[in-house]
């Protein structure tokens, strides 16, 4: 893992990547249990949109074929993790991005996702396993719940925090 | 684990769920570091046998073969350790049994899965499905039943393995073939024209006698097949249940003086070992029937207690385990 770390801190440094943070399952298991996850959900900001109009991840996997690292399906593999490149494109991304916490794993720091936009990101998201989290992440105790509920408000997740809220009886 | 002293009489439902989240509270205060060293470990662990072995035991204990002293927690071994955080026993006992469980009362429980196939004859069938496969390829799609006699044509092959460069010929071949039979059909005597016709000699088409035993084709009496109406008949004939009944005797003896069962009580600290057979889809799709009138999965189980004469060898208990969905069906066999 640490060697991933390296790879992403040197992207940014050589100006391949402006700011990144990892979200995903890599992310939840920073506050949760360990569970099974297949790869690493590496968040990018800004998105880079090539001349077609598309997300381009041209340089990314140019400057990562160099260092020896190639594409398998949607990943790359780096040593032996399968990362993702994942545009920031909503902006409750773009702001748990913008505000991850920078954390020291096995001596190389990195940016992971806060609890509290790792959470709402989750809510997002919406797929069963990701509102089981969120559940497992308000029960976890880690969250500030003020700020959790001022980035739901602020990025347009007030009515889905609602139902969910309602759903599962938490507030 | 907790210090405090275990009353099994007070255990109540509300404490399970407690204790599962006290557990999984305890297990996300693990260090960074530590908890990404356990996904490393599940990641290693082949997900389609872990699954299987999941789901068959989750769905034996829908079967509760023997309501009592119920399991409350369990998983399959590598989950076992690493999502509790736990050391696993030395190799190779990290791995064995497939199951750990605790039993309400507190008893831990180890659970091997085996399965009731006859290994030799999925083979042969498997073999069998790649020869039919290649041939399908070799014929690609097929064009609606022109032919006016022929309802549908069964191919029987020969084991050999197809080249794909006879495609082409083998494809043409065999509807020069068809074309000639339905064009013979109306010669022969009217009681004839009713039932199939098998064709054994290839000797005019040298592609289809490399690849084919013979062919049989079937008349149009009724409502002609227009599509797959090339196929190889399902296998069949006559079979003898003795002999899946033989391979559930051969590896009952063999699983339960298997020496690598033995120790394993005492290494992985267990308080019983359990054997689990389990009658599968693989067995149901590849074998022959166990079964046959008036014999059902209920007799087998007691053809197979009768095997084991009260003697599990390593195994405190065995149970064999029908895990066909919608026939579920489990047996204590001793």
């Amino acid at each position: 893992m640490e060697k991933v770390l390296q790879v992403l801190n040197r992207m940014q440094a050589d100006g391949v990547i402006a700011k990144f943070a990892i979200g995903g399952g890599i992310a939840t298991i920073r506050y949760l249990e360990a569970h099974l996850t297949d790869d690493i959900d590496v968040f990018i900001s800004p998105v880079v949109v090539g001349d077609n109009g598309l997300v381009s991840f041209g340089r990314i996997y140019k400057y990562l074929q160099e260092l020896g690292y190639y594409p398998e399906r949607e990943y790359i593999k780096i040593e032996d993790w399968l990362v993702q490149f994942v545009p920031a494109s909503e902006s409750v991304q773009e702001e748990a991005v913008e505000q991850a916490d920078r954390v020291a794993f096995a001596g190389v720091y990195t940016l992971i996702f806060s609890a509290e936009h790792l959470a709402a990101e989750l809510l997002r998201s919406g797929r069963p396993k990701d509102h089981a989290r969120v559940v497992a992440l308000l029960e976890s105790e880690q969250m500030d719940m003020t700020a959790f509920r001022d980035i739901v408000t602020r990025h347009g997740l007030a009515e889905t925090w609602k139902k969910f809220s309602s759903q599962y009886d938490l507030e | 684990m907790s210090s405090e002293p275990f009353d099994p009489n007070a255990i109540t439902v509300e404490g399970i769920f407690r204790a599962k989240l006290a557990r999984r509270q305890r297990l996300a205060k693990l260090p960074f570091e530590q908890k990404l060293e356990i996904v490393k470990k599940l990641q290693q662990v082949p997900i389609a046998a872990m699954r299987n072995e999941k789901l068959i035991f989750a769905s034996f204990l829908e079967a509760d073969p023997e309501p009592g002293d119920e399991i409350v927690d369990w998983d399959v071994v590598e989950d076992w350790y690493a999502k509790r955080g736990l050391e696993p026993p030395a190799a190779p006992f990290d791995k064995r049994p497939d199951i750990i469980a605790v039993t309400k009362s507190r008893r831990k429980i180890g659970v091997e899965l085996k399965s009731w196939v006859n290994r030799e004859q999925i083979t042969e069938a498997r073999k069998q499905e790649r020869i039919q496969e290649n041939i399908q390829k070799a014929l690609g799609e097929l064009p609606p039943n022109k032919t006016e006699q022929i309802g549908c044509v069964w191919l029987d092959p020969k084991q050999v393995r197809f080249d794909g460069r006879d495609a082409a010929a083998f494809r043409e071949q065999l509807f020069q073939l068809i074309n000639e039979v339905d064009e013979e059909w109306s010669e022969k005597p009217a009681s004839r024209q009713n039932s199939f016709e098998d064709r054994r000699d290839f000797s005019r088409f040298s592609v289809l006698k490399k690849y084919l035993k013979g062919a049989r084709f079937h008349p149009a009496t009724r409502s002609p097949l227009n599509h797959g109406w090339i196929l190889f008949p399902s296998p069949g004939g006559h079979y003898s249940p003795n002999e899946m009944r033989e391979t559930l005797k051969t590896a009952l003896l063999a699983h339960r003086s298997d020496k690598k069962y033995k120790g394993l009580r005492t290494n992985v600290g267990l308080d019983e070992v359990y054997l689990l057979v389990h009658y599968d889809f693989k067995a149901f799709a590849y074998n022959t029937p166990f079964d046959a009138p008036g014999f059902g999965f209920e007799h087998a189980a007691e053809f197979a207690a009768r095997v084991l004469d009260d003697s599990g060898g390593y195994f405190d208990r065995i149970y064999l385990f029908h895990f066909l969905s919608g026939q579920e069906e489990a047996y204590r066999l001793l």
